[in-house]
């Protein structure tokens, strides 16, 4: 039984990821290394995130300020792989100078997958209790870092503050949400999270289809 | 002495490589490609010659920096590509590793122990000095032989003893292979219970341990030797997770530093291995996954070319473009076969096989080769491309299992040649580039001729030695929480990336160790220190940040 859970467990919180990796950016050399190094930053954020829990020894069971810094240092650090990809990226973007190669077109194209299926983050949570709402929770997290990936580098790079606003609001939104989990006053507080989540996934995949879209108009 | 240099204009070579791009990325469709080049290599043949004189004035300077821009970007894309090659089996053999390490902690008597040479053992009651000076002499002993093996192989390796090397390679490999295969079976056993009696076990064992041999070291199919390389130093991992705690993180420290010292110093071993490696176009036998191994898998006629590239610099390329006139797409067929089957001394074994592949030999083919030869030796004036063809002559010969030795032992290293310069989408851009540096300045040429040396005509080579140390480390991880186990393989992988890219940059040898290791450990106890307990509080509340 509890390998059967075990398994249920993990493939729902991580299948869906799975699924977009081995899809999509497995079989693209640049989206591999993309994700290597995004996971990276996404990892020097949590250690530093972390290294603030452990010395903040009072504070270390009040959730509420645990996810402020949290999401901030994640954020920070989103806009810094950014820079880190936009430097990296102007030396490789003499490509499109040339109009004469014919890296230009691919490369355009690889931009935008760039763009595209996003990146996976790897939330590490096996919680004690109520197992299978921490994977649902889990996937449908991931799902929202892909979102928020998207959406904030379009916005890094149209300068759009609204979505950068919405990438950060809705972190905290998501993560707050999950504070409900374990609420001992709020009945069907899971339930609310996952509602509340869902709905926030939905409304974020809508900006990334349609920022897509607008990118394939401006590119066709 | 034949042509003294073929000129292709800038276009062409654009033309060339913008082709060459595409094929390169995707898989399919490769051979297709291929043929077409050879085609048009023989189609242009006639026109080349007359057309030289005027080529040479073309090059403008825009048309130049255009150019090398063109091609700093087809490196960098090259190098993503290599990453991406890599990625896989470091992976895979890390992977392999944890699985290794986490079935062997599921309760086995079976765990291997520290070795014999430690000189401290630790213990949980003892201090942190103690500690730390007990495993600094383990991690010193351990580091001491791999300096000291390290040096002698160089020194074999520099003197030719090629034979000795591989036959120590041979035993070292059927050891790991057998010894720590069976200490694995024996956990598997133990942890799985499976009934297995010991002669099914033996004749399973070495059943293994041979096709490993015999793969590794003679000719087998890319991805069994790939996987036996890969499961090879996924066992080296294994063994060395019997260390202990301490003597591990000192005897990564260390390393780090005497890779460091191995390569980047002026008299390092390893720089002297590379570069003696490089100049006599052989190969450390076992010692590297070389990535156009992979690249064999997904493209035939690049693995040839990148192998043959790093042959085909020296002498000069007009002949090669001659020869390949001469040889017909068959004889490209018979380079690729070589570089399928052998390691090293590849052309070699693709002898023994063309003989009986292609009975059809004609003696036209058969012919110019060996005229060519000729031609080719007193051809390749000074520098080491004499050697080089006289080396792989000879290693033909001494491979040749058979048939008419002299006459194959010559075409095949040709055959190499020819497949190396028509057969492609490389042969013919890298060298007409060549030579079109080569009217300019000398430092342009050596920087050409430099990066074609590296790991960009060669594909990318990681030694087997990082694999394991890489393999040990998130081992060593995996032997604490899965958490840790992540971090590390993130902060390795991201390592080994951004050294990759700094090879890109600096265009030599670099170690693959520090940077990776580096990152690993920093993660290891940081991730051990805050990140476990946070996440654990975080898990309890069923928060999710």
């Amino acid at each position: 039984m509890t390998l059967t859970t075990f398994f249920g467990c993990a493939f729902t919180a991580y299948g869906p990821s799975l699924a977009i990796f081995f899809g999509s950016i497995a079989p693209n050399a640049q989206l591999v290394i993309l994700m290597v190094s995004s996971a990276f930053f996404w990892l020097i954020s949590v250690l530093l995130a972390s290294a603030i829990w452990y010395m903040a020894s009072d504070s270390r069971n009040t959730f509420p300020v645990t996810i402020i810094y949290t999401v901030l240092l994640q954020e920070l650090f989103r806009y810094f792989l950014y820079l880190l990809i936009n430097r990296a990226e102007s030396g490789l973007n003499m490509v499109a100078m040339h109009p004469k190669s014919k890296f230009n077109r691919s490369y355009i194209t690889q931009l935008v997958n760039s763009l595209g299926p996003g990146v996976i983050m790897c939330e590490s949570c096996k919680t004690v209790s109520l197992y299978f709402i921490s994977a649902i929770t889990t996937s449908i997290l991931i799902l929202h870092h892909c979102a928020w990936m998207m959406i904030s580098f379009t916005g890094f790079t149209n300068r759009s503050w609204l979505r950068i606003a919405w990438v950060v609001i809705t972190h905290y939104g998501a993560s707050y949400l999950t504070i409900l989990n374990s609420s001992p006053t709020i009945n069907y507080g899971c339930a609310y999270q996952i509602i509340g989540n869902v709905a926030l996934l939905i409304a974020s995949a809508i900006i990334v289809f349609a920022d897509m879209r607008h990118l394939h108009q401006k590119l066709s | 002495m034949g042509v003294p240099g073929d000129r292709y204009s800038t276009d062409m070579e654009m033309t060339n490589r913008a082709a060459t791009s595409p094929s390169r990325t995707g898989v399919a469709g490769e051979a297709l490609g291929d043929e077409g080049e050879n085609i048009r290599a023989t189609a242009n043949r006639p026109r080349r010659r007359p057309r030289e004189p005027r080529r040479r004035p073309r090059l403008t300077p825009e048309q130049r920096a255009a150019y090398e821009e063109a091609e700093r970007i087809a490196d960098m894309k090259f190098y993503m590509l290599q990453i991406y090659k890599i990625i896989k089996p470091v992976v895979v053999c890390i992977c392999l590793s944890i699985l290794w390490v986490k079935i062997s902690m599921a309760g086995s008597d079976y765990r291997p122990t520290q070795s014999s040479y430690t000189v401290y053992k630790e213990s949980p009651n003892s201090t942190a000095s103690q500690n730390f000076l007990g495993s600094l002499a383990n991690a010193g002993i351990i580091i001491g032989q791999i300096v000291i093996v390290t040096i002698i192989i160089v020194v074999l390796f520099k003197r030719g003893h090629i034979k000795v090397l591989i036959g120590f390679f041979m035993v070292v490999v059927a050891m790991l292979l057998g010894f720590m295969g069976y200490i694995l079976i024996l956990n598997l056993i133990q942890v799985l219970r499976i009934p297995l009696d010991y002669l099914t076990m033996a004749f399973a064992l070495w059943n293994f341990s041979v096709t490993g041999l015999i793969s590794v070291f003679w000719k087998g199919p890319m991805w069994v030797q790939q996987m036996y390389l890969t499961v090879m130093s996924s066992l080296m991992a294994f063994s060395l997770t019997g260390l202990a705690e301490w003597t591990t993180w000192m005897l990564l420290a260390l390393l780090v530093v005497w890779d460091l010292i191995a390569v980047l110093c002026p008299f390092g071993p390893l720089k002297i291995l590379v570069e003696s490696s490089r100049s006599q176009n052989q190969e450390v036998p076992a010692l590297l996954y070389t990535v156009n191994a992979v690249w064999f898998m997904a493209s035939p006629p690049d693995a040839i070319l990148n192998r043959e590239t790093l042959n085909s610099k020296e002498s000069s390329e007009s002949e090669n473009l001659t020869l390949n006139n001469d040889g017909s797409p068959r004889t490209n067929f018979h380079g690729g076969h070589s570089r399928a089957t052998g390691r090293d001394g590849g052309a070699s074994i693709s002898s023994s096989r063309n003989s009986g592949l292609d009975a059809s030999f004609s003696a036209h083919g058969g012919m110019s080769r060996t005229s060519s030869t000729m031609e080719l030796v007193p051809g390749a004036n000074g520098e080491t491309g004499n050697r080089d063809t006289i080396e792989l002559r000879e290693r033909a010969r001494s491979g040749d299992s058979g048939n008419s030795p002299r006459s194959r032992g010559e075409g095949s290293p040709l055959a190499g040649r020819v497949a190396r310069s028509t057969s492609g989408r490389q042969g013919p851009n890298r060298d007409p580039r060549r030579d079109s540096r080569e009217t300019d300045d000398d430092e342009e040429h050596r920087e050409s001729s430099d990066d074609d040396d590296d790991d960009d005509g060669g594909g990318l080579k990681l030694g087997l030695g990082d694999f394991v140390f890489y393999s040990v480390l998130v081992a060593r991880a995996a032997m604490f929480d899965w958490v840790t186990t992540m971090c590390c393989m993130v902060a390795v992988l991201t390592g080994m990336n951004a050294t990759i890219f700094l090879l890109a940059i600096y265009q030599k040898a670099l170690p693959a160790l520090p940077i990776s290791i580096c990152f690993g450990m920093l993660f290891y106890f940081a991730t051990r220190f805050a990140l476990v307990p946070f996440l654990a509080v975080l898990a309890r509340g069923q928060v999710f940040i």
